[in-house]
């Protein structure tokens, strides 16, 4: 009968079946952690999935408008069928950011996403349509506004409360440029609302396109309402599509492709003004202009391509106004537009005529054509220099006005081109104006200026030229980043009608012209967003570092307890070898019932790594908040984790259990059968090789990483020191054992300290490998304490040192609206509207404004992985000004310099002083080559975040559509800028040209006047959506994360700890247990039961005494450059209280186990003997 | 003569499941000063009983033990310890000499018991003697596993002796040893005996062992074998 066979494990199992369970449940307590600690990543990821549904909803696609498109594509597309196979749901939208204020409080809310929506946006989110009706009630004055719950709180608002929103007033041209609207006034629209609904913070309550866990703030408008107001009747600036495959499961299959798809749907039904395009036949020629005014250089060239590929010639005209033109003759004549543009060619096509008949020449540099109005109005003719005042936008966005010389090459007649008005763009402001005296235009203007003869010229002409001078001349006065080209003629070849020709090209131009051209981009936003869901952050790898301890803990505990327990099982292993039986049979048993029982530990560990899981995802919600910012993180259970984690776990065990096994199999059956687990007592063993070869080439590693640590880049130093004194700490706890066994023996002389400790020092050698073991869970457990205790820093730095994190500024300000205005000089101020006491406070701050990029926030406080990085722009004055702390900066040739956190002051070249020619900001005005910007940005965020380094380059996309490198030549060191990258402004400018004004600030203060600063900024500057916060509290926003992520590591490791204590006890107990006979040896030998116990907790104290030293003498070399850096404040004494706190956890647990021992009547040991 | 240990009408009873278990009815010796006896019996006869009790690790149940006159079962715990430390010597069928400590080591144990601060030289001085003396000189600094049985056991009487107790108590010194062994062990115990002039009681199955001693007490369920009657000294002798 197969019950009568002895071979099965599951008598043995039940039989021992005490030691069994504890190895069942610390095998459980061990796949908990690791499993669990793998789904805490599954359940961010998941977590941050389910916001990305349940902020886009509906949402798959959106076309995006850095400008304005019709509102009807919505409609054409709806009723494409084409469309409609694929998509669902489309709505046309204007997406915009603003603040939003309070009128009777004054509370106010900045950073509010402003959603104007037309009907179908509700399609979306069928499940907030109530809350989305935007209709007027009964009795309401004022358009509605629905606002969601955290909005509604920030303003203390409800239902029926009015608002006032303020929005940027949308610009035809760039603001920056001669025709862009620059007046602090005109540039926001404010509009009182009333609050119609409080919408719940998910769903459309949680609506934004950029992906981040925070809440935003959300307010909606009807789409109609918002049109009014900015005065774009009939435009939007974004399209939101649906795509019908992700009905069901919410997420698209094929994404890009859909993407590509709708953008081909979008081009078939586009207009050239979608692309800002107006095409205009005219008698011999089809003239294109711009909605933007004036041509960005990617769109002149998209034009003059489809010219060319029709055949037809294209002659570019770059039409602008002279403020003033004087003759040397002391005529002068206020604000005259003047060409640009091929005067030969123009000539030749007849299109510009001399007044004497002949054709226009072609101009050189300096040269210029006045027409005959300007030529008898200042009595000029062919030789006669003329003097040109006019504007130019200066580095600073500032119009500065300039003065060229020019020489009259000739008066042209006014017909053909020279008489033609549309030659001149609709300047804003000047274009609809009945009379030159009513010019409000963009620009300053002295109306005082202008004459009689000016406005007859205006009654007649408007604003044709009255001046001309080459293309290329004309653009070296006035291009600008923004381009320079207002128009083009395009001359139609194979015979072709410019009617013809338009009728061509306005339907070739949306199918052809580049979406980036036009300012427009698709996107798959909820793509997007689910791939950033993926997270900056691996926090399945976190929090399995987190729990390494936990995890080592208990995988040491399911080794210990299966050990003990075949140690309690080695006369049946003996005999079982004495009948005969082979070792390895013997060795299989073992380890079959260790498998089994490992196995039953890691099913039951799965349930509770779902508890585990759980439990760090409710600390992740509230405890641990401030390192996620967000407590909509939720426990997502996983399957494969499950088995992953599980069948990890069980490797884990069974690594374990073999070990155990493996020690005792190798000892011979007659001692086996004596209950010996060993071959031969430690005490009397040779130190083994092992140990000494363990701590040689752990002590030569330590040496040689940390030595090596000095001459590596900074980014790997601080790894390299920690590396170091990990190997430290096994090098140290090998140097222990070794000296455990070859400790000098020291005679027993009376009952002393001495005579104690050498006896407790003997005890303690008995079982080299138990002491290891208990003094190794301590040294780790400390070594965890101090290095993590040594980096979790409380924040208290001055912010005001020039080389701190903040640069010595103190307030760091955004705003919604890019405020052109110079805030450093009084006029700035005053144009923004401060009074003259707050213009004083406010012009006695240091104020560094920075161009913005707007992107990803690439701080450790977005979870999700960033895909476009948010840039800054560094102008002059920050770069020569210096400032902020340095991890490392590359030198000249490309190559990490040092930048070593315990450099001297006087070496590093990463402290710069103001004016210092030295500082490692001028990095950024470095050429690196084609294609490739210098950038700085802060290590954390680099190296944490965007996963890259010092040296290393980051792609991003530029307005031009190109892909330019971000090339990392600096990485701070705990700054405020951690959210972005900054590069320099001119880069900015260059690639990002249509970036204009500043909405990101650092101020300096005086000392005693930032809070008063800081409220008139917010106050003066509300319309503009303008927050500012002492830099500070910024800073310890991003230190947060980092303390709250070494308090977890620490949390988790004291879980451990208290694991290790545990183990301790354990080990502590066998220990006693098996030494009750020479525990009873002693006692009948005359010592007293309190002396033996005296005896056993000197022996352990020595353990818990060794594995402190080693930890966190180990720990403090780890974190030495930490500690020399000049900025660590290590809480010193909390970390000894600590410490002392473990050794008294240990002493404890001695204590239990001793007194269980000491108790017990220890006369049967000397029996049994 | 001394009267170095006095068991008068000494009772000892172990509480089991199944109620009582008396291993000691009642027995009373003397042994005086110098004296050496022999205990034998049959296995649970109560043998080893006798000897703990002798040796104040166990406490009778009914009667009174006297060692030098004095009452030591009475003292408090930390005084009975070092009482025994410095009047008893143990030596058991199983040396006990600790693995982790030399042989100089653990035969100086039991000084370090009775707390002998003042003639800590002494002690290691008297320690290493002894140890020549029975011809571990050269052994002082190993350990136990690096001895024979013998060497062991020899190691155990040294450490018994080294306090100069007034009572050695041997239980079954020689039941490990192979017979020229234990024959060698049983010379150097009467030697050492005779040298420091210390009671001597040893319990042992050895009939030949037990024959080498002047006196012979044989216990039988409990209680003394009236074939080989003790005569109890009248009080005051």
């Amino acid at each position: 009968m197969a019950a009568a066979r002895p071979g099965g494990p599951l008598p043995s199992l039940r039989h021992y079946w005490r030691a069994n369970v504890a190895v069942v449940l610390t095998a459980a307590v061990a796949a908990s952690v690791l499993t669990g600690a793998l789904m805490v990543g599954d359940s961010v990821r998941g977590s941050l999935r389910d916001l990305t549904l349940d902020r886009l909803g509906g949402i798959d696609h959106a076309l995006l408008g850095a400008g304005f498109f019709r509102e009807d594509l919505r409609d054409e597309l709806a009723a494409d069928e084409e469309f409609a196979a694929r998509f669902g749901p489309v709505s046309a939208a204007i997406l915009m950011q603003g603040s939003v204020v309070e009128p009777e409080s004054g509370r106010r809310a900045a950073r509010v996403n402003v959603q104007g929506i037309d009907a179908g946006f509700v399609a979306f989110f069928p499940d907030a349509a109530a809350g989305l009706d935007l209709s007027r009630r009964e009795g309401q004055f004022f358009a509605s506004l629905a606002v969601n719950r955290s909005l509604a709180e920030a303003l203390a608002v409800e239902a029926g409360d009015s608002v006032v929103l303020y929005l940027e007033r949308p610009s035809e041209a760039p603001r920056a440029s001669l025709m862009g609207e620059k007046d602090p006034e005109d540039q926001l629209e404010s509009v009182r609302l009333s609050v119609s609904s409080v919408l719940d913070d998910e769903g459309p309550g949680r609506f934004q396109l950029a992906p981040h866990q925070s809440q935003p703030l959300v307010g909606y408008v009807r789409l109609r309402d918002l049109q009014r107001e900015l005065d774009r009747r009939g435009m939007a600036n974004a399209l939101l599509v649906g795509e019908r495959a992700a009905a069901g499961s919410g997420v698209a299959a094929d994404p890009d492709s859909a993407a590509l798809d709708l953008e081909r749907r979008i081009r078939s039904h586009a207009e050239a003004g979608d692309f800002s395009l107006a095409f205009d036949g005219a008698e011999d020629h089809l003239r294109v202009t711009t909605s933007q005014i004036v041509f960005s250089e990617e769109l002149a060239g998209a034009v003059e391509a489809l010219a060319r590929d029709r055949g037809a010639e294209a002659v570019g005209v770059s039409t602008y106004l002279a403020n003033r033109t004087a003759a040397e003759n002391g005529g002068a004549a206020p604000y005259s537009t003047i060409a640009a543009l091929d005067t030969g060619r123009a000539g030749e096509l007849g299109a510009l005529r001399l007044a004497a008949g002949a054709p226009a020449p072609a101009l050189g540099p300096g040269e210029a054509l006045v027409n005959t109005f300007l030529a008898e109005d200042l009595g000029v003719g062919a030789g006669d220099r003329l003097s040109i005042d006019y504007f130019v936008v200066g580095d600073r966005e500032q119009l500065v006005e300039r003065t060229v010389e020019a020489t009259v090459a000739g008066v042209v007649e006014m017909t053909g081109w020279a008489a033609d008005r549309s030659m001149t763009p609709d300047f804003p402001g000047v274009a609809d104006a009945d009379n030159m005296s009513d010019w409000d235009p963009t620009f300053p203007v002295d109306l005082s200026r202008i004459r009689d003869r000016d406005e007859a010229y205006w009654d007649e002409y408007r604003g044709t030229p009255k001046l001309f001078v080459d293309l290329d001349f004309g653009a070296g006065l006035w291009s600008s980043r923004f381009g320079h080209l207002t128009s083009f003629r395009l001359l139609p070849g194979d015979g072709a009608s410019p009617d013809e020709l338009g009728a061509v090209l306005e339907a070739e131009a949306p199918a052809r012209i580049a979406l980036h051209a036009a300012g427009l981009a698709v996107e798959p936003v909820k793509a997007t967003g689910l791939r950033g869901a993926t997270g900056a952050t691996d926090f399945g790898g976190l929090f399995v570092g987190f729990s390494l301890f936990l995890i080592v803990s208990a995988a040491l505990l399911v080794g210990l307890f299966f050990r003990l327990g075949t140690e309690s099982r080695a006369n049946e292993m003996g005999l079982l070898l004495a009948l005969g039986h082979g070792v390895r049979r013997v060795r299989r048993r073992f380890l079959l019932e260790g498998a089994l029982l490992g196995g039953a530990g890691v099913l039951l560990g799965l349930g509770g790594a779902v508890l585990y899981a759980g439990a760090m995802m409710a600390a992740l919600r509230t405890l641990w908040r401030s390192a996620v910012g967000s407590s909509h993180l939720y426990l997502h259970v996983e399957p494969l984790t499950l088995a992953l984690g599980g069948a990890g776990s069980l490797l884990v065990v069974l690594f374990a259990v073999r070990g155990a096994v493996g020690r005792l199999a190798g000892v011979s059956p007659i001692r086996l059968l004596r209950g010996e687990t060993v071959e031969q007592p430690a005490a009397v063993a040779a130190p083994r090789p092992r140990a000494r070869w363990t701590g040689i080439v752990a002590g030569a590693l330590a040496l040689a990483l940390l030595g090596g640590s000095a001459a590596a880049p900074a980014s790997a130093a601080a790894y390299l020191f920690f590396s170091g004194g990990a190997c430290l700490l096994v090098a140290g706890l090998a140097a222990f054992v070794l000296w455990l066994r070859r400790r000098p023996e020291a005679p027993l002389r009376g009952w002393s300290l001495r005579a104690g400790s050498s006896m407790a020092a003997a005890n303690a050698s008995l079982n080299p490998g138990r002491s290891l073991l208990c003094a190794a869970l301590v040294a780790s457990a400390s070594f965890v304490i101090v290095a993590v205790g040594a980096y979790g820093l409380r924040f208290g730095e001055e912010t005001r040192d020039l080389d701190s994190g903040a640069g010595g500024f103190d307030l760091v300000a955004e705003s919604d609206v890019s405020i052109l205005a110079d805030m450093t000089s009084v006029d700035g101020r005053y144009e923004l509207g401060f009074g003259r006491d707050a213009s004083d406070l406010v012009g006695r701050s240091e104020i560094v404004a920075f161009r913005t990029v707007p992107g990803d926030d690439i701080s450790c406080l977005n979870l999700f992985q960033p895909e476009r990085p948010r840039l800054l722009g560094a102008p002059p004055e920050f770069v020569e000004r210096g400032g902020f702390r340095f991890q490392s900066v590359v030198d000249v040739a490309g190559e990490e310099a040092l930048g070593r956190e315990d450099a001297p002051p006087a070496s590093r070249p990463d402290r710069p002083s103001s004016g210092d020619p030295g500082t490692p900001w001028r990095l950024l005005e470095q050429d690196l080559g084609p294609g490739v910007v210098p950038a700085i940005g802060d290590f954390n965020s680099v190296m944490w975040i965007l996963h890259s380094g010092l040296g290393q380059g980051i792609e991003v996309e530029t307005e031009r559509g190109e892909t330019i490198e971000l090339r990392l030549v600096g990485l701070l060191r705990k700054s405020v800028f951690q959210s972005e990258l900054v590069i320099s402004e001119a880069n900015l400018a260059r690639h990002f040209p249509s970036r204009t004004g500043a909405s990101y600030f650092l101020l300096r203060t005086e000392p005693d006047e930032q809070d008063r600063t800081m409220q008139e900024l917010e106050r003066t500057l509300s319309g503009f959506g303008f927050d500012a916060v002492p830099t500070a509290q910024r800073l310890q926003a991003f230190q947060a994360v980092e303390n709250t992520y070494l308090g977890t590591f620490q949390t988790l490791g004291g879980l451990g700890l208290l694991l290790g204590t545990l183990g301790l006890s354990v080990v502590l107990l066998r220990n006693l247990l098996e030494r009750r006979g020479e525990l009873a040896t002693m006692q009948a030998i005359g010592f007293w039961r309190r002396a033996l116990a005296w005896l056993v907790v000197a022996e352990n104290s020595l353990l818990l005494a060794a594995g402190v030293a080693v930890g966190a003498a180990s720990a403090l070399v780890a974190v030495s450059p930490h500690l020399l850096g000049g900025h660590a404040l290590v809480p010193w004494l909390s970390l000894a209280l600590t410490l002392l706190l473990v050794l008294a956890a240990g002493t404890l647990a001695s204590l239990a186990a001793v007194r269980r021992v000491t108790r017990e009547d220890l006369l049967p040991a000397l029996r049994g003997g | 003569m001394t009267e170095s240990l006095r068991f008068e009408r000494v009772a000892k009873s172990y509480p089991t499941e199944a109620g009582a278990v008396e291993v000691l009815r009642g027995i009373s010796f003397r042994l005086e000063a110098g004296e050496a006896m022999a205990v034998t019996g049959p296995s649970g006869s109560g043998k080893s009983t006798l000897l703990h009790l002798a040796a104040t690790l166990e406490t009778p149940t009914a009667g009174s033990i006297r060692i030098g006159g004095e009452a030591a079962h009475d003292l408090p715990e930390r005084e009975l310890a070092a009482f025994r430390s410095r009047r008893v010597g143990l030596v058991f069928q199983d040396h006990y000499l600790l693995p982790q400590y030399t042989m100089l080591q653990n035969v100086l144990l039991p000084t370090v018991a009775a707390g002998n601060g003042r003639d800590e030289g002494d002690a290691e001085e008297r320690a290493r003697a002894l140890l020549e003396r029975v011809g571990l000189g050269a052994r002082v600094d190993h350990r136990p596993a690096q001895l024979s049985g013998g060497e062991r056991q020899r190691a155990a009487i040294v450490r018994a002796v080294i306090n100069r107790p007034s009572l050695l108590l041997c239980d079954e010194p020689t039941g490990n040893l192979d017979a020229e062994t234990a024959g060698a062990v049983a010379d150097l115990l009467l030697e050492l005996h005779g040298e420091e002039e210390s009671a001597l009681i040893v319990v042992t199955h050895s009939l030949e062992l037990a024959s080498r001693l002047p006196r012979r007490l044989e216990l039988r369920s409990g209680l003394l074998d009236e074939a080989t009657p003790v005569p109890l000294p009248a009080a005051g002798d």
